[in-house]
């Protein structure tokens, strides 16, 4: 049977972070200009927060907006939906304070779908901007968490997020 | 032929910093605090993302005026590869705190990725702005600049942005008819 009719594809943006409507888009929960500087939840925790795409979107940076203290080592990536890791950083000295740390990645086309972007931290020192709503909210959302995932592994394993933290954190085909 | 109605949105919402289109989806929100602010500097333009899902048609771009007017204000739509796509051209800024809007060359854009852009060429005039947003958080919702772009210039060159603050204006289009 042949549609009358489709939804027009929504192109997809430039830059992804958790306050987009691909991801969280949640005003009153992780409003980009509310996030603060905040310690990293757990040594070695990784966290991941859920995107999705309707249309294919290239992807040459990740980007984390670090805090006012940095420390030790990040590592940022991308997940698909069944915990498989499709691309990633490796573990990076974390960057300059109160700035975005930009990650030039090996070019990865995501076709539409879910994914998830991710993030550790060596340690509970180093700082990122994050939300800061309930733990229950962000995993209402679809937030989960890996405990000992520093370096990001090959294959996630999900586990429902643990903190009132949500890192912004992001993927880029673009940022100035 | 499809049975979807026919002529729809004849007149649509604008695409403005706060709408859909723009912003309120690359941040969350955007209801931080909107004030008069002087430009930041000279000539400078600033871009400003959106995307449309489907062809529109832009009849008028327009701007927020503060309290103060001085000099000449020039807006305009860029497309993702910094291609100008139409513009006001050199404007006098005219009315303390009204909206400021000028009619364009109808022009129709999208599906797609745009900039709105918004050029003053002095640092007395004021524009309404929102200064909630660091400069990192600027840029990751995908704002840019350029220095010495006032006319707006056909091709942009953008650059990181090195100020903490987000002009309010926009652009008044007619989504096609599906």
């Amino acid at each position: 049977m042949t549609a009358l009719w489709a939804p027009p594809t929504i192109p997809a943006p430039a830059t992804i972070n958790p306050s987009r409507i691909e991801s969280l888009s949640t005003a009153g929960v992780a409003p980009l200009r509310t996030t603060a500087s905040t310690a990293w939840p757990a040594a070695n925790r990784a966290i991941f927060v859920p995107f999705i795409l309707s249309s294919p979107m290239l992807v040459t940076q990740l980007f984390a907006l670090i805090g006012a203290i940095s420390s030790g080592n990040i590592d940022v990536g991308i997940y698909d939906r069944a915990g498989t890791k499709i691309v990633s950083s490796g573990s990076t000295v974390m960057g300059t304070i109160n700035v975005l740390q930009l990650f030039n990645i090996t070019d990865v086309v995501l076709g539409p779908g879910r994914y998830f972007m991710a993030c550790a931290v060596a340690n509970a020192t180093g700082t990122v901007f994050a939300g800061a709503s309930t733990a229950r909210r962000y995993v209402a959302q679809g937030v989960c968490q890996q405990a000992t995932a520093f370096p990001l592994q090959a294959t996630a394993t999900f586990a429902a997020a643990a903190a009132a933290f949500c890192p912004v954190i992001g993927v880029a085909n673009q940022i100035y | 032929m499809g049975h979807w109605p026919q002529g729809l949105a004849v007149t649509d919402p604008p695409v403005h910093i706060h709408s859909y289109d723009s912003l309120l989806e690359a941040a969350g929100d955007v209801s931080g605090t909107i004030g008069s602010v002087v430009w930041p500097t000279a000539n400078t333009a600033i871009f400003i993302p959106f995307r449309l899902a489907a062809p529109a048609t832009v009849r008028k771009l327009f701007w927020m005026n503060g309290s103060i007017v001085s000099g000449n204000v020039d807006a305009g739509i860029y497309d993702k590869n910094g291609v100008r796509l139409v513009s006001s051209g050199s404007t006098l800024q005219s009315g303390a705190n009204v909206n400021q809007s000028v009619d364009v060359t109808d022009t129709v854009i999208g599906p797609g990725n745009f900039y709105l852009a918004l050029a003053m060429d002095n640092i007395t005039g004021t524009i309404e702005m929102t200064q909630s947003y660091t400069v990192e958080m600027l840029r990751i919702i995908g704002l840019a600049q350029q220095a010495t772009a006032f006319a707006l210039p056909a091709t942009a060159t953008f650059a990181t942005v090195l100020n903490a603050r987000l002009p309010a204006c926009g652009a008044v289009v007619e989504l096609a008819s599906i």
